[in-house]
């Protein structure tokens, strides 16, 4: 299922004309928000549906993840991404989780989450193009 | 996914071939976790028929890297294809793991 996921980012990311690098980047953000689905939202039975919707826009592409699994603790999920990122920058010592996130917000512009304890979480990534960003900043 | 183990001399070369991913690394942990728990002094992941890892691959490296630290074993990795270097370098993992360009070097060190 994830390879499938994969691939569909990966050509969509290549049509808006994305380079390999970034379009790699941005696939592996997209697998580790489907990843923590699978493992935070829908736990040990480990299924569940996820949908996944990618929008091309000359300038961007926008994906967005939607989970049932009920409401995520968003404030919990900031505090473990800055520890996690405070704790590289300084150097100490590395611990296995918390990387995907991490990873996420280290490869995308936009990271919004959408969450409700009846209608479950939509997360929704957002990349620019580099050049119609660099353009944003120069304006 | 395949993960083969082979033993040269102290060494034990754990090469890995196919994607690396939530549903696959279990299997290089436990391949991993069973040459940590011999004491094996230097363990070397080859990489080079690894076109694809997400996080939970290089997690599963981080532990590796604790595991053999514990008893002062080397732990070497090897092979890194481009996305999977990036990989490393998005996680700003690059320069915690010792990084060789063949197996003859991780594995004299």
């Amino acid at each position: 299922m994830m390879r499938l996921v994969r691939r569909n980012v990966s050509m969509a990311c290549e049509m808006v004309g994305f380079k390999e690098r970034e379009t790699n980047a941005i696939t592996l953000a997209v697998d580790e928000g489907c990843t923590n689905i699978i493992r935070h939202c829908y736990g040990e039975k480990n299924e569940g549906l996820i949908v996944v919707r990618i929008h091309m826009f000359p300038d961007k592409i926008v994906v967005s993840l939607k989970d049932f699994g009920g409401k995520v603790d968003l404030r919990k999920l900031e505090r473990c991404r800055k520890k996690k990122q405070r704790s590289l920058e300084r150097a100490g010592p590395v611990k296995p989780g918390g990387l995907g996130v991490m990873l996420i917000h280290n490869v995308m512009d936009r990271v919004q989450y959408k969450t409700s304890s009846k209608s479950g979480t939509v997360l929704r990534l957002t990349k620019y193009l580099s050049h119609t960003k660099e353009a944003e900043v120069a304006g | 996914m395949q993960v083969e183990v082979n033993r040269r001399g102290d060494a034990a070369v754990i090469s890995v071939s196919g994607d690396v991913d939530l549903y696959t690394s279990p299997e290089v942990r436990k391949a991993i976790t069973r040459m940590c728990k011999k004491k094996v002094p230097v363990i070397v992941i080859n990489l080079a028929e690894v076109a694809y890892m997400d996080s939970s691959g290089v997690a599963t490296l981080v532990e590796g890297l604790q595991l053999s630290g514990r008893y002062e074993g080397a732990f070497r990795i090897v092979g890194l294809q481009p996305a999977v270097r990036e990989v490393f370098e998005l996680a700003r993992l690059d320069h915690v793991f010792a990084i060789f360009e063949s197996e003859e070097q991780a594995v004299g060190g």
